[in-house]
């Protein structure tokens, strides 16, 4: 299966939210969706999931378009924190709801995942901890059995163990190949380790998208101080700076080849080392503004 | 209207609401059953005792008679909040409130809460959600009237004597099919004022105030009408009944474009959309038409309180709402 958005654009209010979004999602991946604070991820998130109706685009899921087929929309689930209308009632009432709305629910696998977390049934949603409704939610998404799952920030403000508990899930849900994971966080390590591909969300559009390990095969992160404050011009023409400290550059050459390793070594740094290349560093070499004033885009 | 997954969904949704309704429909029958006693009964049948006529049979004097007494129906004086609830059987006016402030409450419930939004999201079209959720209160509210007047029809058949009950079966019908139609075009009404407010705790507040406001303003105006009746069920009856009709279509109408064209989502920035302006400039005319008549009864100074709270309301609606919402939002 695949979803494949197409033009999305997204007003609300006056503000432009999302325009012109473009992705394919395929099943079986996990994609990371990075942005800086009111990027537009949430907003991505419920205009795929029809809690907004796009000004203009589409949502294709293997070439049906949602908006005229909403019937294959149970494909798809988000849990959105802002939408809680079950929040008084019981866990075991919550699953009621998903069962009848999602017929693909497996309530077993609910209850199970529940009991291991020793979360009691009968409690009311609102009576559980922030972490242990995290939990919850993330658990009703994965037993709609719905192929493609939109996560908005699923590790935020969790404690390392229920974080866990969350990875596992996805990770083993993940595992089986017929379940698809959006991922929207601001945990650029947890999603480091975890997304297949990350897609940057910046001024309400995807500007990039990377597969990590494909990055990582021609992209290297340097940490190098040079003798002079004067950059050398290997830097200048095929180094993206991330980070200055003093002489300290924290340098991302892109398509770091033989002949940029060697231009370097011609120059005699103070110091070069090459550093593991993080999510992180993409996403300031997305976002931040470097020292000599350029917008970092990609 | 066969998709049985979408009632079982509404049901597990509103089942508790439902109950509560029940609860509070019984109550007003407790009510008005309760003060429909002696000296307040007031009948067509009753007149007819009174005046020792025929039983069963309509006389047009009996218009005067109910102007001088109280209602059976609501217990109401005639003049007071409620001045068509004059007359033998006519709307349950407590039920039509009721079936309003719940049409809002529901309505902007589920928007606050997205239940909605959850409908969608498994494969519903909004407008199959309307239409489920307007045609399941529809049912509610059917069956509390028509309980409602079955009480009503039996208690004051043993209260004045079924001798004297002066309603054909056929009348009956009429009147059971102009309440139900009545209060399902009241929760579509309430629906629509809940839709296009905002979802935020402001925007409910302020609906409850509209309507309380609306409806002490309304009144105020039907005092100025003349010659109205609901007592003849030859003529009045069905005349509500085709009004009831009219009013039932357009907010059907109106539900379905709501869903289709008024973007909700937008509802969480500003409650003063489109459709609230509407609403409030309506408001601002009812207020100016009520000040003018003042002075209308020596030192009555109603209409004049009335129209400007009406105009306080409208002007906190079209003026204040964004910038007091923005104003709560910025001090979190």
């Amino acid at each position: 299966m695949e979803i494949k958005i197409d033009g999305l654009t997204e007003k609300i209010g006056h503000k432009q939210v999302l325009q012109n979004v473009n992705l394919t999602w395929h099943t079986g991946e996990i994609l990371g969706l990075v942005g800086r604070n009111g990027a537009g991820k949430t907003t991505l998130m419920r205009t795929l999931t029809a809690a907004y109706q796009p000004d203009a685009g589409t949502v294709l899921l293997d070439g049906h378009n949602l908006a005229k087929e909403p019937k294959l929309r149970p494909h798809m689930v988000f849990l959105d924190d802002g939408n809680l209308f079950f929040g008084a009632s019981r866990l075991s009432k919550v699953a009621d709801f998903y069962a009848t709305a999602y017929p693909q629910f497996a309530r077993e696998r609910f209850e199970q995942l529940i009991n291991k977390n020793k979360l009691d049934l009968n409690a009311t949603f609102n009576s559980l901890s922030k972490g242990n409704r995290a939990y919850v939610l993330v658990v009703l998404a994965l037993a709609t059995n719905a192929e493609f799952i939109l996560l908005d920030e699923p590790f935020d403000g969790l404690d390392v163990i229920v974080r866990e508990q969350i990875l596992d899930l996805v990770i083993d849900t993940a595992s089986r190949g017929d379940r698809t994971f959006m991922i929207a966080s601001h945990n650029l390590a947890e999603l480091d380790g975890l997304a297949d591909r990350v897609a940057f969300l910046k001024h309400g559009t995807i500007s990039q998208v990377y597969t990590l390990e494909d990055v990582r095969s021609t992209a290297v992160k340097m940490q190098l101080v040079f003798k002079h404050n004067e950059l050398p011009d290997v830097v200048k023409q095929h180094g993206r700076i991330i980070s200055r400290r003093g002489r300290v550059l924290e340098v991302i050459f892109p398509e770091y080849t033989a002949e940029i390793s060697a231009a370097l070594a011609a120059t005699k740094p103070v110091m070069a080392e090459e550093l593991p290349l993080q999510l992180t560093d993409l996403f300031k070499l997305e976002y931040r503004k470097t020292r000599e004033g350029e917008i970092a885009d990609a | 209207m066969r998709d049985r997954r979408l009632w079982r969904l509404l049901w597990l949704r509103y089942r508790a609401i439902i109950g509560v309704l029940a609860v509070a429909g019984a109550l007003i029958t407790a009510f008005l059953l309760r003060n429909s006693h002696g000296d307040y009964v007031l009948s067509h049948a009753q007149y007819l005792r009174a005046y020792h006529k025929d039983p069963g049979a309509f006389s047009p004097n009996y218009h005067e008679y109910v102007l001088a007494n109280k209602s059976f129906y609501a217990f109401l004086h005639k003049g007071d909040l409620f001045p068509m609830a004059n007359g033998g059987v006519v709307l349950s006016l407590l039920l039509l409130l009721l079936s309003l402030v719940a049409g809002i409450m529901i309505a902007n419930s589920d928007l606050r809460g997205g239940f909605m939004t959850f409908c969608e999201r498994a494969g519903w079209r909004r407008t199959t959600f309307y239409y489920y959720r307007t045609a399941l209160f529809a049912g509610v509210f059917s069956a509390i009237a028509i309980v409602q007047l079955l009480v009503l029809f039996t208690g004051y058949g043993v209260i004045v004597g079924s001798e004297y009950v002066g309603l054909n079966w056929r009348v009956a019908i009429l009147i059971i099919l102009y309440n139900v139609v009545w209060l399902n075009a009241t929760f579509g009404l309430g629906q629509l004022i809940g839709s296009v407010f905002g979802r935020t705790f402001m925007a409910s507040v302020m609906q409850i105030v509209l309507v309380i406001v609306g409806a002490a303003a309304l009144d105020r105006l039907y005092l100025s009408f003349s010659g109205f009746r609901i007592d003849s069920p030859a003529t009045d009856y069905w005349r509500w009944l085709v009004l009831g009709v009219v009013v039932l279509a357009f907010t059907w109408a109106l539900q379905g474009y709501v869903a289709n064209h008024v973007r909700l989502e937008d509802m969480d920035c500003a409650f003063t959309v489109a459709g609230a302006k509407v609403i409030t400039l309506g408001i601002l005319l009812v207020a100016i038409w009520v000040m003018l008549g003042v002075g209308n009864d020596r030192g009555d100074i109603t209409g004049l309180i009335i129209g400007l709270v009406l105009m306080v309301v409208a002007a906190l609606l079209w003026l204040g709402g964004d910038g007091l919402l923005r104003r709560i939002q910025g001090a979190k």
